[in-house]
């Protein structure tokens, strides 16, 4: 046995990943789910997942070069996530880990998500901002577990620009859209800059900003607006948790990390602190398996498994829930 | 100012604290100074706002009967406000330095807390950093986050926050921590009072993302 097999479904991407048991990538294949308008919707995305479930998995055994009696252990993300999506991985990893006799291993997606990050990028005890579609939240690792130091009250930054480029009319992703316009603005509209104790509000900015745009203000104005007050605000609260757990590194990831406008914020705000700034590779920043796995080998070395039969997908997991025994002792 | 008695004391995230004297006064020279990241023109509004709401703030506390640094100076082209220099540990390195009396520490806090709202101030930034502990009183500092006029909602986001900040750093205290400061709160603002504030810390926590509360649902199988 010389391998760990990871799947992610938790919300638009199907990924599986395959990593050896030293810790390499060994494959990373995936399938995004792209709606034909709108938002993402629960139901039409867990159907994309069903139907490439099969082919998304045989790639990346194939792209590995393992063979299924190679695996050790499989992986699976249990949540958070959308119920629907989470319970197509859930049910292909189940279905895995009882047809091959493998322990099944339960990763939080949060939690993968910083991993791959620190992995990524050689870190070792960094300030951990992760940004995405369903996630705002400033983490570092403390007694045992990841705990938050600065969230989103409301709506995670990914979706707020996501909805907004949305009402617009762009396509899914917005935000792509609303930066691209953003970089065509020349003049600042006063929104709401909320700010409370270490965490962000975004749902006022989201709600003036469309405002503004009825009212007749450019889009491009509105875009440049919007985004620089959305990463403003964030990069104060990174600062703020960067001074209070005197952390050395900071460490962007998740979809939104793609971002060079927040990447600068984050970098400046790192110097201002004396701390090193890393972005996750731009391949690992959106959802993955390859994250899964990982997460997996570390939750697998510590002993971390679940029996299939109490392997309940869990939409409502937060990163702080979650023992992490591989960085006890630290 | 006597420069040369002047040191730098603490660069936090917002602003940098310099000891000096004013008019002979050993004092605090709160300076909120340029960020680099944003745009010039949104920064210094930020920091204007933020300027005059804890100098504000600073008097709301004190007609409420907090104990809190006088305020001896504003200067608004500089966004530095000078107040009175309170010197002792803050409740965050009483409690890691292992304080004996975290009941009274806390419930103390409470109390302060309950005067605030009281006064229909919230503080906006609650954490064991933000209070300070001279002789056996308790100094709070940091008002640049809060508000007036607020209504229970926002007494609910502020004792939300607290309690947050309480659980990602004295997580082995932190239910035990906030029922103390809570009984603190409730001798000020009264039983029923204090209880439509729990009611709304509640709500406010399923509110958040990924909280597992907010489903009555336990999580489903397959």
């Amino acid at each position: 046995m010389k391998a760990g097999l990871g799947i992610e479904s938790t919300a638009h991407t199907f990924g599986v990943g395959v990593v050896s048991l030293d810790g390499r990538i060994l494959s990373e294949v995936r399938s995004v789910y792209r709606p034909a308008s709108g938002g993402i919707h629960p139901r039409e995305a867990s159907r994309h997942h069903v139907s490439v479930a099969v082919r998304v998995l045989r790639e990346a055994i194939k792209e590995a070069g393992v063979g299924l009696s190679d695996l050790a252990f499989i992986a699976v993300a249990l949540g958070p996530g959308m119920g629907p999506c989470l319970r197509v991985g859930a049910t292909v990893a189940r279905t895995l880990a009882l047809r091959l006799n493998l322990p099944l291993v339960p990763v939080n997606h949060g939690v993968a998500h910083i991993e791959i990050a620190r992995y990524m990028t050689g870190t070792k005890d960094p300030l951990v901002v992760f940004v995405s579609g369903g996630s705002t939240m400033i983490v570092a690792y403390s007694g045992g577990r990841y705990r938050i130091f600065g969230e989103t009250l409301d709506l995670p930054l990914g979706n707020l620009l996501d909805s907004f480029g949305e009402e617009l009319g762009f396509p899914h992703p917005g935000l792509v859209k609303v930066e691209e316009m953003a970089r065509r603005g020349k003049r600042l509209v006063r929104l709401p800059y909320t700010v409370k104790g270490q965490d962000v509000v975004y749902s006022g900015l989201y709600s003036a900003a469309l405002r503004a745009y009825r009212g007749g203000t450019a889009l491009e104005d509105v875009c440049l607006s919007i985004v620089e007050y959305a990463y403003c605000m964030l990069g104060e609260v990174v600062e703020r948790a960067l001074a209070f757990t005197g952390k050395k590194e900071l460490v962007l990831t998740g979809g939104v990390a793609r971002s060079k406008r927040l990447q600068e914020i984050m970098r400046a705000v790192a110097s201002e602190h004396g701390a090193v700034f890393k972005v996750v590779p731009e391949r690992y920043a959106g959802d993955n398996g390859a994250m899964i796995a990982l997460t997996g080998l570390l939750a697998y070395r510590s002993g971390v498994v679940v029996p299939v039969e109490k392997s309940y997908v869990n939409q409502f997991w937060r990163v702080d829930e979650v023992d992490v025994p591989w960085r006890r002792g630290e | 100012m006597e420069t040369r008695r002047v040191r730098l004391v603490k660069k936090g995230a917002e602003a940098e604290l310099w000891f000096g004297y004013w008019l002979g006064l050993p004092s605090i020279f709160k300076v909120r100074r340029e960020k680099p990241y944003r745009p010039a023109e949104l920064d210094r509004w930020v920091r204007v706002r933020r300027t005059v709401t804890e100098a504000r703030l600073l008097h709301e506390a004190y007609l409420a009967g907090l104990a809190v640094p006088s305020l001896y100076h504003v200067d608004l082209d500089k966004t530095m406000i000078v107040m009175e220099y309170v010197e002792g540990p803050t409740a965050k390195e009483l409690v890691e330095g292992g304080y004996k009396d975290l009941e009274w520490l806390f419930r103390e806090m409470g109390r302060g807390i309950g005067l605030l709202h009281s006064r229909r101030v919230v503080h906006g930034d609650l954490t064991t950093s933000n209070v300070i502990m001279r002789g056996s009183k308790l100094y709070f500092i940091d008002f640049g986050l809060g508000d007036k006029n607020a209504r229970l909602e926002d007494m609910g986001v502020d004792l939300h926050l607290f309690l947050r900040a309480l659980e990602n750093t004295h997580y082995d205290v932190a239910s035990r921590a906030f029922e103390w400061a809570m009984e603190g709160y409730a001798e000020v603002v009264g039983e029923s009072q204090a209880k439509a504030v729990r009611e709304k810390v509640r709500e406010i926590r399923m509110r958040g993302r990924h909280v597992m509360e907010r489903r009555k649902r336990k999580p489903f199988p397959v």
